[in-house]
């Protein structure tokens, strides 16, 4: 397993709070987490849910309240940051205005004495990784906000650092050289095999990026795992409403066997799920568009009316009232052209297979 | 110039007296300085016999030096001090640093008058000797605000995260300071610098106070001058001072052209 090796950061029991007595703010709420060598790990959440914080707790900007830092096994209380193997690529850059592109590279560096050859060459190699090769002499100011970026991610990388903290480095681009940048980022992390700790308030970017995710709410971690885990089996209601668009339906259990449980969504409308909870227990049940099954005329299924039909050119979405109270909606592929079987007033049949139906936490 | 401003025709006579009021005054000051005539104010012929003169006169010489070695001193510490201030307040909030920011820039609104006698007072009280040494204390002292506010202004628009980013690449804060902090306050600290430096050359009304014997700056020598009257060697000496500040000005200028 790769829990053998100690982990790149290992966060355990963090909480921050900044001010005190009756307006203290509690940026973090116990986080725990590790991050595993050589892992693209993301932070994901909406603003203000502690992200930075981590990050500056981690990079050693602030001290947390509570708990403690291990970076490689290390324990990292009390160590400045100048102290510690971790380099960040900054929301706004932070790049030295009066250095010039090479200056800005070669400043980690410089900071530890190393020779001046083997400085040149860093710098050299670190701006061909980021394809700035001929703009060594350049100012930040000269520059435009892609190339500014890529020189900032140049000024960490040239210190090779074991973890790497990139806080919403993309935020400030335009969608297509956000597009490159995010290869760039991929293809960066591969070559240089470092532990990335990627924050950002985009579901996509976490999704096509990451190779895990951990999604972040009003200062708690609430699920870690890979995309697919996070989009396809979310554990808790802000999780599955958070990534990509959701049925969220409130149900009772009404039976539980090996195969998963039963639940009563409506009268009439039951759904069953691969997952058990006690008969009884009220729960919330969480299907994603995509994953629902419409039928004209099926056997089987829930009774539902559609209410809308809108096209979304690769699908379109039909928006449902199930057993006259609940919303529901629905994503069909327009695989072979736009879907004209759904008009609104139809009457249709509505199911889920069980492994698409999950039960969430508040 | 903005079209808006040319529409009220009266706008235009407005300007061009204001800056006649401003800067004839001036004009004919460093003309008069030119005049061969010993009578200040008429005009007879060119000449640079006067300055010739301000130059031989050796009180007045060392009454320039004295005010340059007092605007030097009292600049530097000043700046240095101010620099401290403005260091310590740095990116801290709260009612303490409001107060801080307050008292140093206090002495801006004092009466200069009330500030001379308070200091006069005080060196009495403390038995210090009236002489150079009290007019660079008095000088240092009233320098700060204007050496702080400049820094401070530039200290402010600085990117915290600047710092942040030094620290995360190994820079010690001694190392910080020295390579990001400085370079990028320098423009703050030069203009802090010269303003300081021009204010302390200038003054007129503390050292007047607190001057002992030997301690005549320039300013105290030219008043002493014209209570004999106006002549043309005070037309000369001031035009040199003026020439003196302009170069400073535009030294500062090019300086901050230069770190671009
Ligand atoms: N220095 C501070 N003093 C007081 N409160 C702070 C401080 N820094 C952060 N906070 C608070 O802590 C919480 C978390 O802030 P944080 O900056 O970590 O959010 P974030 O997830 O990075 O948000 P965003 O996506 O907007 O950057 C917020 O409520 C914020 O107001
Ligand atoms: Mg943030």
């Amino acid at each position: 397993m790769a829990d053998k090796a100690p982990a790149a950061v290992e966060v355990v029991a963090v909480s921050k709070r900044f001010g005190s007595g009756a307006d203290a703010v509690v940026a973090l709420d116990e986080v725990s987490l590790a991050l595993r060598p050589n892992e693209f790990f993301t932070l994901l959440g909406p603003s203000g849910c502690g992200k930075t914080t981590l990050l500056r707790l981690i990079a050693g900007f602030e001290q947390p309240s509570a708990g403690q830092i291990l970076i490689d096994g290390e324990p990292v209380a009390g160590l400045p940051p100048y102290r510690r193997p971790v380099n960040t690529v900054f929301q706004s850059y932070a790049l030295f205005p009066h250095m010039t592109v090479a200056q800005n590279v070669a400043f980690g560096l410089e900071m530890r004495r190393r020779p001046a050859a083997e400085i040149a060459a860093t710098v050299a190699e670190m701006l061909a990784l980021v394809r700035l090769g001929g703009l060594e002499a350049r100012r930040p100011a000269q520059l435009s906000g892609g190339q500014q970026q890529r020189v900032a991610l140049a000024r960490a990388l040239a210190n090779h650092p074991k973890v790497l903290l990139l806080d919403e480095p993309l935020s400030a681009l335009d969608l297509k050289l956000r597009k490159e940048m995010q290869a760039e980022l991929k293809r960066i992390q591969h070559a240089t095999g470092l532990t990335f700790v990627f924050v950002t308030h985009d579901q996509g970017e976490a999704l096509t990026m990451s190779d895990r995710i951990a999604v972040m709410s009003g200062g708690r971690v609430l699920q870690v795992g890979t995309p697919e885990d996070i989009y396809e089996r979310p554990t808790h209601r802000f999780v599955a409403d958070f990534i990509g668009d959701t049925n969220l339906l409130e149900a009772e259990c009404i039976a539980h066997d090996a195969s998963g449980s039963r639940c009563r969504v409506a009268d009439g409308i039951e759904i069953a799920t691969a997952q058990s909870a006690a008969v009884g227990t009220r729960v919330t049940l969480a299907i994603r568009p995509e994953r629902v099954e419409l039928a004209r005329a099926a056997p089987t299924g829930w009774p539902a009316r559609v209410e809308s039909v809108t096209y979304f050119g690769t699908d379109t979405t039909v928006q449902m009232m199930l057993g006259g109270a609940v919303t529901f909606q629905a994503r069909v592929q327009n695989r072979n052209g736009a879907v004209h079987a759904f008009a609104p007033g139809d009457t249709v049949r509505v199911s889920a297979p069980p492994d698409a139906v999950r039960i969430v936490a508040d | 110039m903005s079209p808006s401003s040319l529409r009220f025709p009266g706008l235009r006579a407005v300007l061009a007296s204001f800056f006649v009021y401003l800067y004839l005054p001036i004009i004919v000051l460093v003309v008069l300085s030119f005049n061969a005539s010993p009578q200040a104010t008429i005009w007879t012929g060119f000449s640079i016999d006067w300055y010739g003169r301000v130059l031989d006169n050796p009180d007045l010489m060392r009454a320039f030096r004295n005010s340059l070695l007092i605007a030097t001193t009292a600049a530097v510490g000043a700046t240095v001090l101010a620099t401290l201030a403005a260091l310590g307040t740095q990116r801290r909030q709260g009612g303490a640093v409001d107060a801080v920011n307050a008292v140093i820039a206090l002495p801006l609104v004092v009466p200069e008058i009330v500030t001379a006698v308070a200091s006069l007072l005080f060196f009495i009280m403390i038995g210090l000797r009236l002489g150079l040494g009290t007019v660079i204390l008095a000088h240092l002292v009233f320098c700060i605000p204007f050496a702080y506010l400049p820094i401070r202004a530039r200290l402010e628009g600085m990117d915290a995260a600047l710092e942040e980013a030094a620290a995360d690449l190994y820079a010690t804060p001694a190392a910080t300071f020295r390579r990001v902090t400085l370079p990028l306050l320098w423009p703050g600290l030069l203009s802090g610098l010269m303003l300081a430096f021009i204010i302390s050359l200038d003054d007129f009304v503390i050292t007047y106070f607190v001057s002992g014997p030997g301690a005549t700056t320039l300013p105290v020598y030219i008043f002493g001058m014209i209570r004999i009257g106006v002549s043309p060697e005070v037309n000369a000496v001031s035009s040199l001072i003026l020439l003196i500040s302009i170069a400073f000005v535009a030294a500062s200028w090019v300086i901050g052209r230069l770190k671009r």
